[in-house]
């Protein structure tokens, strides 16, 4: 139990190299005291809480292609790591076919915050809370990540190994992340229950995505990621499994729910208890859902 | 309606309002000074543990430290306090709570500052540590301080208590409890200290009380008062928070010791963890009433964590004392407060001082008993309002201005149907709740309680207002320039403030309990006649005329023939002869013996209060719990309006400040041990959480001794407003909060569990 003893961000070296081959071997060089710089809204304040105390923060916004942000009509989106939130929540292509993305980026602080906040920062620091993680995990978000031996592709399913731990080793950068086209008129929506109307945390966060699937035995593909309930960012199989093989009826979200419920293992602190986050799982999986059917069929 | 006036009533434009949006105010942080120095503060890791050793002289070896402080350098007392001498400037043998001064460190830069601190050895011996008023008074608990942990107790009772439980026909029990919580301004402590022109050890402090800040500093340097200058800087805000000289008096002692200019930045954790907050409180209420609603007894049993040091500990218990009436006549009452130490972060004085505590459980209490006769609460509260003849239950008759109640209860039953119209969003339930408060001004009587300013003519004939007491943000400076105006008949415009610096303002006390413009404003009315008189006197004399045929009106002074001639040549001319004219005045808060009880203890009772309401409508989601609050009408008697925008402001900012006391805030200890001490755990209202709308009602039933009838209102548009939230949760869902702050868990969790 120690306390920062110093009241400000401590100093750093800032490193802005001119490659990505330069910032991987930067970063690789100096394993353990050097950390890739993106929005930097994690990095500061961890810093200034005495959490992180690395010497060198390397800046890899504006290198090679990270500040794209590209809709392919076959290939899909590609979103460069020094990209913000609230770029890609107001294009246009990302609100048509990703609308949980940008319903996602949305819930995340303030304007002001999201002009500096990226999605693969927020999939980097690979918060539990994160809230666009759900999204990009529910696209099959694919990672490109940039190390020493050059250019390889890291899937978010397999990315993310604990609370801000991921596959990532020094010398890694995220240079972008990649969102397949989702099924024609796919959608669906992004539930985040925080103790305060926006700005907070969130104490249970739920993605939901759905489409029609003719090949299914229901009809529709419903998947279902949840935040803040795990160690790491969860995406609850069984959901998708159960819905795909069962009528949709009403009985059959609460059924899902319920799956979602057991799927998940939840922590207490200063938001919320772990009883009231399972509870709340439950609950908002089935809003959720019944959200998302109500958006396919046009209703909403 | 009130008669025509200059000023008096109009939402003139703040004259600090320009600097501060443009960001061009000086806060202590944006004072330019040369060469200054970074002062950082060595604080305890640990609740309450036993220092063995320190040693600093690994620090001193680091290039860019000046010097590390600690106890054994304080050439002076070395142990401070407001009202209690119990808190060591910088601790010894023992520290008490998490965040504790240990050692000062003055550096040239920031990063030796930083290594510095690492480098200072410390061994500790942990010790045992309470965080619960009521468990630290049981037997074999941690002793906080060695006179043992109960600071103080109030025992205030009036009527049979027996007697009134025996004809009750209802008898109700419940326990209450409510968070610590902190004042949360934009700017954390701060000061910044240095030598002035003359070689004066200079402090500009951010503080409510700067002559007060200036008696500790120089206690602790070992000088005498007027050896030390305080200045007040810009304060971006206080709330009670900023009444305690701790970090001034830190400041004051590294420059005092280095020669050097030192200026002190607390970090928000250490805003935390190191000042005042708001204390928590448990509160045992057993309430007996008639079946028809009368109420016939109270008995309240109140623990109040104080935490580490007293800090206002002891006056906040007092008042709470007072304030748990509320606005009814209860005939047999008794409240008995126990104030207790423990190893929590300390509080002490906070917007509100115990009344916020007090009401959440009153008003509370009225709405359970409403529910328990299946009375209207509104009804129940008409049927038990104090009258004018009525005494408070510390003897002190209520007086004139519980005139405004049946008014109060008017206009928030209009407020109440017609909110109840509003529909709730699909899948929310609404609710529409209320609460009346009762808040005193002033310091209580046997607290010397004074204000004393001066006014002074401009050489070019502007007014010149020296304030005794610090502006803080919240428009007193604005208030005080008006009611000299309207008492001098010149336009706003030309009236000016300097800040306190001891230098050259008069003593005018702490800014605090909603005393300030009445008691500002009566102080300098009576500097204004006085300084009319003497500036007659001078125009006599330069005239040749006798005073007596000379007039004052509307900043002209009136020859017999009737021309008139402005102040303005007198000023300049009087400046020639170098002449000030000038004067000051003190107000004394008013306790006439005939009407003044003498049986209570120092600091009880208060003599003048105002009354007000607030209704709410809230919107609750039955299964996820949240809760919004979408409409608010904030009803006051403020006795009369002197800048309506910032009276309304005021009030506003309280009503949102509270939203925080009743849905979110707590610093509470996390399951690491460690207390919430960031604004990432820590949520405050931003504007997205607040109404959109929240309606001022002002009342203007003048108090006969204050200027142009002023009463207060600093702090009692935030005191209805946490149980008009519960009431509004109960009425919405009928989830009953006895605790704040009210989490969407606690509500969805009784709804699921019942």
């Amino acid at each position: 139990m120690t306390i920062n003893a110093h009241p400000e961000l401590p100093e750093f070296d800032y490193i802005r190299p001119a490659t990505l081959e330069e910032a991987s071997r930067f970063l690789s060089d100096h394993a353990g005291e050097a950390r890739p710089l993106l929005g930097g809204t994690d990095i500061f304040v961890r810093m200034r809480d005495g959490f992180w105390h690395d010497k060198y923060l390397v800046d890899v916004k504006n290198l090679d292609g990270t500040d794209n942000l590209h809709f392919h009509p076959t290939a899909g989106l590609t979103i460069g790591a020094g990209v913000n939130m609230n770029r890609v929540m107001t294009m246009l292509e990302v609100q048509q076919y990703y609308p949980v993305l940008a319903e996602a980026c949305r819930s995340v602080a303030s304007y002001q915050l999201r002009t500096r906040a990226t999605i693969v920062g927020n999939l980097c620091n690979a918060s539990p809370a994160g809230d666009t993680i759900g999204a990009c995990m529910l696209y099959d978000g694919v990672l490109k990540v940039h190390g020493v031996d050059g250019y390889r592709d890291e899937p978010l399913k397999t990315f993310f190994l604990g609370p801000g731990k991921t596959v990532l080793k020094p010398g890694d950068i995220a240079t972008a992340i990649q969102l397949p086209r989702p099924p024609a008129g796919s959608t669906g929506t992004y539930i985040k229950l925080g103790r305060n109307t926006w700005s907070d945390l969130s104490i249970v966060g739920v993605t939901a995505l759905g489409s029609r699937e003719p090949a299914s035995a229901s009809g529709y593909s419903f998947h279902v990621a949840l935040a803040s309930v795990a160690p790491v960012p969860l995406e609850v199989p069984a959901v998708h499994s159960y819905l795909s093989e069962n009528n949709i009826t009403p009985e059959a979200f609460i059924e899902a729910a319920r799956l979602a419920q057991q799927a998940c293992n939840p922590i207490d602190d200063v938001r919320g208890s772990a009883r009231y986050r399972k509870a709340m799982v439950k609950k908002l999986t089935e809003k959720a859902l019944l959200i998302t059917l109500d958006r396919l069929e046009g209703r909403e | 309606m009130p008669p025509e006036t200059i000023t008096i009533g109009k939402s003139e434009a703040r004259k600090d309002g320009w600097t501060k949006a443009s960001g061009q105010a000086l806060y202590v942080g944006d004072i330019p000074i040369k060469h200054v120095c970074i002062g950082a503060v060595l604080r305890s890791p640990h609740h309450h543990a036993r220092i063995l050793a320190i040693d600093p002289s690994p620090a001193q070896m680091i290039p860019g430290v000046v010097a590390v402080i600690t106890a054994k350098d304080i050439p002076g007392e070395k142990i401070h306090g407001p009202l209690v001498q119990d808190q060591p400037v910088l601790a010894m043998d023992i520290v008490r709570h998490m965040g504790e001064p240990i050692a000062l460190v003055v550096t040239e830069d920031k990063t030796a500052a930083e290594k510095a601190l690492a480098a200072i050895q410390v061994e500790y011996e942990p010790l045992p540590a309470v965080f619960d008023a009521e468990k630290a008074l049981q037997p074999g608990a941690p002793q906080v301080h060695p006179g043992g942990n109960l600071l103080c107790e109030y025992d205030v009772s009036d009527g049979d208590l027996q007697e009134g439980f025996s004809q009750a026909e209802v008898i109700l029990e419940e326990t209450f409890q409510v968070p610590r919580i902190s004042p949360a301004y934009l700017e954390a402590e701060s000061s910044l200290a240095y030598f002035d022109e003359d070689g004066t050890l200079t402090v500009v402090v951010s503080s409510q009380k700067p002559f007060d800040d200036r008696h500790h500093i120089a206690m602790t340097c070992g000088l005498q008062d007027e050896q030390v200058r305080v200045k007040s800087a810009v304060v971006g805000g206080a709330f009670g928070g900023k009444e305690d000289s701790e970090l001034h008096i830190l400041a004051g002692l590294a420059a005092w010791i280095t020669k050097r200019p030192v200026r002190f930045l607390n970090n928000r954790w250490e805003s935390f963890l190191a000042h005042p907050k708001r204390h928590p409180a448990t509160l045992h209420y057993k309430l007996g009433a008639k079946a028809d609603g009368t109420l016939i007894a109270l008995e309240a049993l109140v623990h109040m964590d104080t935490g580490a040091y007293a800090s206002y500990g002891p006056a906040v218990g007092g008042l709470l004392t007072e304030m748990v009436q509320g606005a009814y006549h209860i005939p047999n009452l008794r409240v008995l407060t126990r104030v207790v130490y423990t190893n929590s972060p300390y509080s002490g004085a906070m917007r509100g001082f115990g009344s916020p505590q007090a009401h959440f459980a009153t008003e509370s209490m009225l709405d359970i008993l409403a529910s328990r006769l299946a009375m209207d609460p509104l009804e129940l509260r008409r049927k038990n309002i104090l009258q004018p003849e009525d005494h408070f239950f510390t003897r002190v008759q209520v007086g004139d201005t519980a005139r405004s109640l049946p008014l109060i209860l008017a206009h928030a039953d209009q407020a109440r149907q017609r909110l109840r119209q509003l529909p709730a969003a699909p899948g929310k339930q609404s609710g529409v709740g209320f609460a009346l408060s009762l808040q005193s001004m002033g310091l209580g009587h046997r607290v010397p309680d004074d204000s004393t300013n001066r006014l002074e003519w401009s050489p070019e004939g502007r007014l010149i207002v020296y304030l005794g007491s610090p502006e803080l943000g919240q428009g007193m400076q604005t208030a005080v320039e008006q009611i000299a105006a309207e008492t001098l008949g010149i336009p706003y415009q030309i009236v000016d403030t300097i800040d306190v610096d001891s230098r050259i303002s008069p003593n005018g006390g702490v800014t605090c309990a909603s005393r300030m413009t009445y008691l500002l404003g009566n102080s300098v009315i009576l500097a204004a006649h006085k300084l009319t008189e003497e500036t007659l006197n001078y125009a006599a004399r330069t005239l040749n005329l006798p005073r007596a045929k000379l007039e004052y009106r509307l900043g002209q002074v009136i020859l017999p023939d009737g021309r008139q001639m402005p102040v303005s040549e007198f000023c300049g001319r009087a400046a020639e002869d170098g002449i000030v004219l000038g004067a000051s005045a003190t107000f004394s808060f008013p306790y006439p013996a005939e009407r003044t009880p003498e049986h209570l203890p120092i600091g009880m009772p208060h003599m003048m209060h105002a009354f007000g309401a607030n209704v709410v409508r809230v919107e609750v989601d039955p299964e996820l719990g949240t809760v919004e609050v979408k409409d608010m009408v904030a009803i006051h008697d403020v006795g009369r309006v002197i800048n309506r925008a910032g009276v309304e402001g005021q009030v506003e900012g309280g009503a949102v400040m509270a939203m925080g006391y009743a849905l979110y805030e707590d610093v509470c200890l996390k399951e690491n041990q460690r207390w919430v001490d960031s604004f990432t755990e820590y949520l405050i209202p931003t504007a997205r959480d607040i109404p959109e709308n929240i309606e001022v009602i002002l009342l203007e039933l003048p108090e006969l001794s204050g200027p142009f009838g002023v009463k207060g209102i600093a702090e009692m548009g935030l005191v209805p407003v946490a149980p008009a939230i519960a009431n509004a949760v109960f009425e919405a869902v009928g989830v009953r909060a006895r605790e704040l702050p009210i989490t969407p868990e606690k509500i969805a969790l009784s709804l699921v569990e019942g």
